[in-house]
């Protein structure tokens, strides 16, 4: 019973859409419409294409704009960061070893100048303009190179007039437990 | 409506004449000078003005290995950078001279179990940092840059780190 329900319903909406399309176009009609498009694809497909598919136009530009500096390349430096990167390899255990004044200045040269390359990478990252504006990127740079510059003098001042740089971290690093005999 | 596919239209005529007209598409390649192409306002600028919210981006990327141990590196760094910095700045605006400060912390009375642990932590920075600085050199040679490599070279970093600091928190 349900089945012929449906059924019946389904055969009406098909009449119904039938009945419609035959409304619309004729029999005749329906014949000239599809020899018209058969005779516009041969004869002019260009027309035919700018109704179904229009020119599609992008601009495009064939010389890259100039964003980088014009006049450096990054490489050499980035030879240079690497080279620090991997002497504080050396550096660090040599200062430790045999510590001498010599070896502190090294050290403190190189920690503060890898710590200066990383922070700025931090601050290339994360202060772009974009996100905070214009003022902060530079005004982070600038706070960057004072607190290198003050950090490598007080550094300096300490190894020239205190006990050094490894020898102050051995000291601190060789207080004992309450509960040991010293 | 550009990629319709003329396979599946019935209608003959018009199946013919899409294919006609994807056969006679033209795509016009206008060379164009640098300047037309650059805008008043930038990509930010843009969406601001139109009002759009930025899409969702950190908080939805799974952590992973290689993100996370990137970022600790980072994190790292900027810590023994702080470090770094109040060492420097304290040497110059300190007023007494690095005795005293030893003689303070002793006075602190910790055990040597503390000692310990607080020697390991504040080492590990360090620990972490030089392997993973050594990692890093050893990619800009070329070395170990499939995500396997990587992967493994991480684990075997961060075993590292832990040895490393191990040993200077008990020297």
């Amino acid at each position: 019973m349900l089945s012929t329900v449906l059924l019946r319903g389904a055969a009406r909406g098909n009449a119904a859409a039938l009945l419609k399309s035959v409304r619309l176009t004729s029999l005749n009609s329906y014949s000239t419409i599809v020899a018209n498009t058969q005779r516009q694809a041969v004869s002019k497909p260009l027309a035919l294409a700018k109704q179904i598919s229009p020119i599609v136009v992008r601009n495009i530009s064939v010389s890259t704009p100039r964003m980088a500096s014009a006049t450096s390349s990054h490489t050499r430096l980035w030879t240079i960061e690497r080279i620090v990167s991997a002497g504080l390899l050396a550096v660090i255990p040599a200062a430790f070893i045999a510590p001498s004044q010599v070896l502190d200045a090294l050290l403190a040269i190189s920690v503060v100048i890898h710590t200066h390359w990383g922070v700025e990478a931090m601050v290339v990252d994360y202060m772009r303009p974009s996100v905070v504006g214009n003022i902060l990127p530079k005004v982070s740079h600038i706070a960057l190179i004072i607190m290198s510059v003050a950090t490598l003098g007080g550094l300096f001042y300490y190894i020239k007039n205190d006990v050094g740089l490894a020898n102050g971290i051995k000291r601190f690093w060789a207080i004992k437990g309450k509960d040991s005999n010293q | 409506m550009y990629a319709l596919s003329s396979s599946l239209v019935r209608s003959p005529a018009l199946r013919q004449g899409l294919q006609k007209a994807a056969a006679n598409r033209q795509v016009s390649l206008k060379v164009v000078s640098v300047g037309s192409t650059i805008k008043d306002e930038s990509f930010f600028e843009k969406n601001e003005r139109l009002g759009r919210q930025m899409s969702p981006h950190l908080t939805i990327y799974k952590p992973q290995l290689t993100s996370m141990l990137s970022i600790m590196h980072r994190g790292t760094g900027m810590a023994m950078g702080v470090g770094v910095w109040s060492l420097g700045i304290g040497a110059l605006i300190a007023s007494q001279d690095i005795s005293h400060y030893v003689t303070m912390v002793e006075g602190l009375q910790l055990s040597a179990a503390s000692l310990t642990a607080i020697k390991f932590i504040i080492a590990y920075p360090f620990g972490y940092h030089a392997a993973n600085g050594i990692r890093h050199l050893l990619w800009d040679t070329g070395r170990f840059l499939k995500i396997k490599e990587v992967y493994s070279t991480g684990y075997v970093m961060v075993a590292t780190s832990v040895v490393l600091t191990a040993i200077l928190a008990l020297l």
